[in-house]
């Protein structure tokens, strides 16, 4: 379909050449990494250290062999946390690569924060793109990657999640958008990738974003079903189907990202009960006295301090100078945009951002009480990631030519206003953000760093972070006996209570080996009144497993495990909640094991079945694309 | 309108500001909440009433009748602010309308909405008559000047008189510099004619302000309170980025902004560049009538800006002008608007620039070049309704005084003395032995040259001296970096400064009842400082008594 000819409805797929644009938006977005290139580690930033422990708890798990880790071995002094079990990990997988290769744990994690800007700057471009062309695809990546919260995020909070998922927001609308504009097999599975990708980065997100999306889907297809009926040809009972038509492809993208995630959502869901959700939900995590006041979003103020409950907090809340005003021109030049399907796409963003500001505020409060779920987002300023998007969104419509098809707007056809406007419109967003692109960068305190098993404990105890417990547990520790041993310059060689065993000679145990998730003893019990306690917090998926000692070889204890005699059902310690497993009288082996329960095994199941499903679909995308090259080329 | 929403956005703090006029607005507001209607009502708490320099007395009224309608006394003061920027964006766009059109005046408006000047008078001096009146000026620009209503428009005639009495009753004396500016304006108009009456009508409104004004106070002025002719500004001041919290000091170093601002001066520059190049070109104003009424405000601007300056002594010693301002950096406001008006000729002149994106990027720099000084000093602070007392003709006010008493062994139950103190209140009576500590709470409304010192004396019910402390003012008091001293030599006025001092009772000394004696004197001379509106150069503070039994 040529440009020229095109409805004034319709959205072209047809766009002008990518490397421009993007590498412009890429390159421009350099800026923004300059804290990242100077030496040292941002320690001192909120999350910082928790980035960098959680990233060298991954990579233990990983360098145990699990490849998808749900076990955290050193949270809470040693005695482990499901951490990943209810944590999306994705960003740490891009971390662990990086680990991998060789660089160190923060280096890591900065190459992760790297990446995600210009990952995030490309994905904004290609989204923006799709709908305001080149000139406002570049605009609105400037505004998403200089965005005042986002570099709160990058740079005050060290946030390694919510950071990496700005990658995923613009690709999961843009994916939507497309399913319910020109619906195809490939857009379907890049969308179910990108909201999984989205979901499994950042919890708060998948509550965030989530409605809105099932909003946006379902707005965008009653719009183009209304749009569809012709000048009143019908009413809104024929719409109806239609609007199920336009929506369709959309829910089974969001079902098949769904069955995606459902490896982690699953469990995350199901398990999530069984851990202290007083340490994720309470204390200075309780939700309601963090609101953002209403200067506070205009101020220019910027801080490295706390968000602490009341007006002056020592972080900076603003909506951003540049992005607020285009947000306000963009309700002038919205209203004239000549294409309805771009028209109400930047519709539902200045709803979408007036209804995230206004829920940023204490004015909001009563609403959030009424919907208990969206708490879980432990602070209303998160809501950011939200306005963010919209500002970028709404800001890159600025530019804008008010064509009738978007496949109109090519390099080379931009009206002279837009290229000379572009340039000082760019400049002033990046002079903007300027004198916020600053990190605290300075040299660890002995309870932070240099990285180490040791300093990990050091931080766990100075800062009560990563002292997670399970549900079991009704003491949450200070300390660890373990941690004491580690911080002493001894390793951790097994979690075997030993201050638990009974010195009159009645139990003996032996530690053979040990992982991050599974511990194999040798025990000897003189009668059936005897037990072993491990230092392990106990959690779903814990068992036990005795197997037979066979005596011989007597110098491969290994070799001596014989078969299995009994899974003992695990008991637990009262107030810490450690793991006790009662042993039958004897010589035997036992083994405590750390492994899927059934709603884990449904989850990979699932999840595999949808990959499985995901990739024939784009195999089918491909051989369909073939078939009709084949077939075009038979005619010409 | 929408987009001044980043400059009032701080009034809706839960608080106020540590301004330079300090609580002093507060007081006098509460002050005439509590008086029945006095149409001789001036402002007397902690301030000698200056009817031409000081806030005028509409700022007052209008808040009064806020606080009527049931809103507290802090959050009516800072909804005149708001009505003041408000009333200043849309008389600038009303103003600039007829001149540029739509999008010329936005632009304008949204520059003297963003002016560093009138910022620095909100967020900085909280000045709020002064922020009043460079809010109204710009309406009753508009109501003389505006073109389309006829000339024998008898609303625009009454809406004129009436928008100037505001003004006059808002700060008297700058009113009387905008009117002279108004009749320089008038006279280089195309339109001096079908203007002449709401001139006339301008004149009589700022006439009937200033008789009831001066009326009020009791036709007296004061004095010059700072020394206005080593005030001026250096050129240097007029384009300095430099923003801060400190009081106007003779000599070039100011503590505040007096610069004309980044937006103001450069979008001025371009149309003055844009209006050569049309006028070089032969594109535009062909009659000399039009290039006048083009160039009078850039003439005005320049003739007030030159009035800031040394060179201009002469003038303003024969006018005798100089009796109408408190400094002669006032004029930059005035000053301010005229360049602000005249930034609207950017799009007239270059009307390809009336394009969304380059809207959005003349208003983005405008918003960015005033951006990083719309951090106001906040405080949660508790404000009394009037001070407890003051000292040097109000330049130094105590607002409050909280005691405390350091725990001693026997109150903790302790066998050793401890860090902890208990509210004198929750204490009892103070007795032989203990340590009392006075938490002063001082807000200085002016520079002060020295550093004073204070003493505070314990006295027995007879008088006697029992114990006394003489700490500097400010002893380890910076409100910055605890511990540090902060001595009133170095007070920026408005700055809310907490001192502890502390007074041990002899354990010899005979019981209660204790009364305590504080004042203010001079290290050098020895000379206390007398208390204002007292008798006695002494503040009493009664203790209470305590009974052994």
């Amino acid at each position: 379909m040529e440009p020229a000819v095109m409805s004034q409805h319709s959205v072209s797929l047809r766009q002008p050449r990518l490397p421009i644009g993007l590498g412009l938006s890429v390159l421009l977005s350099l800026f923004a990494m300059g804290p990242l290139l100077q030496p040292g580690y941002f320690w001192g930033a909120h999350d910082a250290r928790n980035s960098v422990y959680f990233l060298y708890e991954f990579d233990r798990s990983i360098r145990d062999g699990i490849l998808w880790p749900r076990w955290g071995p050193d949270w809470g002094f040693g005695y482990g946390y499901p951490f990943w079990n209810i944590y999306a990990p994705l960003a740490y997988y891009v971390g662990e690569v990086a680990v991998l290769l060789g660089f160190e744990y923060t280096v890591a994690v900065k190459l992760v924060f790297a990446l995600s800007i210009l990952a995030s700057a490309a994905s904004m471009y290609l989204f923006a793109r799709r709908l305001l062309g080149t000139a406002g695809g570049l605009l609105a990546s400037l505004l998403y990657v200089y965005a005042p919260y986002h570099l709160f995020d990058l740079y005050v909070r060290a946030a390694l999640a919510e950071s990496f998922a700005f990658v995923f927001i613009p690709l999961v609308f843009w994916g939507f958008f497309e399913l319910v504009e020109q619906p195809r097999l490939r857009a379907l599975v890049g969308t179910a990738f990108a909201y999984t990708g989205l979901v499994l980065t950042s919890n708060v997100l998948l509550v965030l974003i989530t409605p809105c999306v099932i909003v946006y889907i379902m707005a965008l297809a009653l719009w183009r079903a209304w749009r569809g009926r012709g000048s009143g040809k019908y009413y809104v009972g024929p719409v109806f189907p239609e609007w199920i038509r336009h929506a369709l492809p959309g829910i089974v993208a969001f079902l098949l990202g769904t069955g995606l995630q459902a490896i982690f959502l699953l469990p995350a869901l199901m398990e999530r009960d069984y851990v202290r959700l007083d340490q994720w939900f309470g204390g200075r995590y309780a939700f309601g006295s963090d609101f953002v006041y209403f200067h506070q979003l205009f101020s220019p103020a910027w801080g490295f301090g706390a968000s602490i409950p009341g007006p002056d907090d020592k972080v900076s809340f603003q909506l951003g100078l540049l992005p607020f005003v285009l947000f306000c021109l963009s309700f002038v030049v919205v209203s004239r945009m000549r294409n309805d399907a771009v028209r109400w796409t930047l519709r539902f963003w200045q709803v979408v951002t007036i209804g995230a500001i206004f829920l940023m505020t204490p004015t909001s409060a009563l609403i959030w009480h009424r919907m208990p779920l969206l708490t879980t987002v432990q602070f209303p300023w998160r809501l950011g990631t939200l306005t963010t998007t919209g500002f970028a969104v709404l800001g890159g419509a600025i530019i804008t030519p008010r064509t009738s098809s978007l496949s109109s707007i090519r390099a080379g056809e931009l009206p002279r206003w837009v290229v000379r406007s572009l340039a000082p419109l760019a400049l002033l967003i990046i002079i903007g953000a300027y004198p916020y692109l600053v990190a605290e960068v300075r040299d660890p305190l002995p309870t932070e760093g240099p990285v180490s098993l040791a300093a990990l404990f050091r931080y766990q105890q100075a800062s009560d972070e990563m002292t997670g417990t399970t549900a079991w547990a009704r003491r949450i520790p200070s300390w660890s006996p373990l941690a004491e041993q580690v911080v002493r310059g001894e390793g951790i060689h097994t979690k075997v209570n030993y201050s638990a065993i009974p010195n009159d000679g009645r139990l003996g145990v032996h530690s053979v080996e040990m992982s991050t998730v599974h511990e194999l003893v040798w025990v000897y019990a003189a009668d059936d009144q005897q037990s072993v306690t491990f230092l392990t917090a106990y959690y779903p998926g814990w068992n036990a497993y005795v197997y037979e000692d066979l005596k011989h070889p007597q110098d491969d204890l290994k070799a001596r495990i014989g078969r299995l005699i009994i899974r003992p059902e695990i008991r637990t310690t009262p107030d810490e909640g450690w793991i006790v497993v009662p042993v039958p009288p004897g010589e035997h082996f036992l083994e405590l094991r750390f492994e899927d329960t059934p709603v884990r095994i449904v989850g990979k199941v699932i999840s595999a079945s949808s990959l499985v499903l995901a990739l024939s679909l784009l195999v089918l995308d491909r051989l369909q694309g073939g078939w009709k090259s084949e077939q075009g080329a038979s005619v010409s | 309108m929408a987009l001044t929403i980043f400059v009032w956005a701080p009034l809706t703090y839960p608080g106020y500001f540590q301004v330079h006029s300090g609580f002093v607005p507060l007081f006098n507001l509460v002050h005439l909440g509590n008086t029945p209607l006095d149409l001789h009502w001036t402002p007397s708490i902690a301030t000698h009433y200056d009817a031409m320099r000081d806030d005028g007395l509409l700022a007052y009224y209008l808040a009064r009748l806020l606080v009527t309608l049931g809103v507290s006394p802090l959050c009516s003061i800072k909804v005149v602010f708001g009505i003041a920027w408000m009333l200043g964006a849309l008389g600038m766009y009303r103003w600039a309308h007829p001149l540029f059109g739509a999008p010329g005046a936005c632009l304008a408006a949204l520059v003297y909405s963003y002016l560093p000047y009138r910022i620095a008078a909100v967020y900085v001096r909280g000045a709020w008559g002064e922020a009043l009146c460079l809010g109204l000026i710009p309406l009753g620009m508009a109501m003389v000047s505006a073109a389309y209503p006829p000339a024998s428009s008898k609303r625009f005639i009454i809406l004129s008189g009436l928008t100037w009495l505001s003004i006059g009753l808002s700060q008297l004396g700058l009113a009387g510099w905008a009117f002279l500016c108004l009749l320089g304006w008038w006279a280089s108009s195309r339109d001096r004619v079908r203007q002449l009456w709401r001139l006339l009508a301008a004149g009589g409104g700022c006439s009937v302000a200033a008789m009831y004004m001066l009326w009020a106070a009791g036709w007296h002025t004061v004095a010059d309170r700072v020394g206005f002719f080593a005030h001026f500004l250096y050129p240097a001041q007029l384009v300095s980025p430099y923003w801060g919290f400190g009081p106007s000091r003779p000599g070039w170093n100011d503590g505040l902004s007096l610069g004309l601002g980044l937006a103001p001066v450069a979008l001025a520059c371009l149309t003055l560049l844009l209006l050569a190049r049309d006028v070089r070109t032969g594109q535009a104003f062909l009659s000399s009538a039009e290039r006048m009424s083009w160039r009078s405000p850039f003439l005005i601007a320049a003739a007030l800006i030159l009035l800031t300056l040394p060179i201009s002594v002469a003038l303003w010693q024969i006018s005798a002008l100089w009796q109408l301002l408190t400094y002669p950096w006032q004029l930059i406001g005035l000053a301010g608007m005229f360049l602000s008006v005249a930034t609207g000729g950017v799009l007239y002149l270059q009307p390809r620039w009336c394009v969304p994106p380059m809207q959005a990027v003349l208003i983005g720099f405008v918003l960015l070049a005033s951006y990083s000084y719309l951090q106001p000093r906040y405080t949660q602070y508790e404000t009394p309704s009037k001070p407890l007392a003051s000292w040097g003709e109000h330049r130094i006010l105590l607002l409050d005084v909280s005691m405390e008493v350091d725990i001693p062994p026997i109150a903790a139950g302790l066998p050793v003395s401890t860090l902890g103190r208990l509210p004198l209140d929750e204490y009892g009576a103070l007795r032989p032995g203990d340590t009392l500590h006075l938490m002063l709470t001082w807000q200085a409304t002016q520079v002060l040259e020295r550093d004073l010192k204070l003493f505070v004396h314990l006295l027995d019910a007879s008088g006697n001296l029992l114990a006394q402390t003489d700490p500097f003012l400010g002893a380890a008091s910076d409100p910055d970096v605890p511990g540090k001293d902060y001595l009133t030599g170095q007070w920026q006025p408005g700055r809310l400064i907490v001192t502890d001092v502390g007074i041990h009772v002899p354990i010899d000394a005979p019981l209660g009842p204790y009364r305590i004696a504080m004042g203010l004197y001079e290290e050098e001379t020895m000379q206390r400082w007398p208390v204002d509106d007292g008798k006695d150069n002494q503040v009493i503070l009664e203790l209470l008594e305590w009974n052994p039994q």
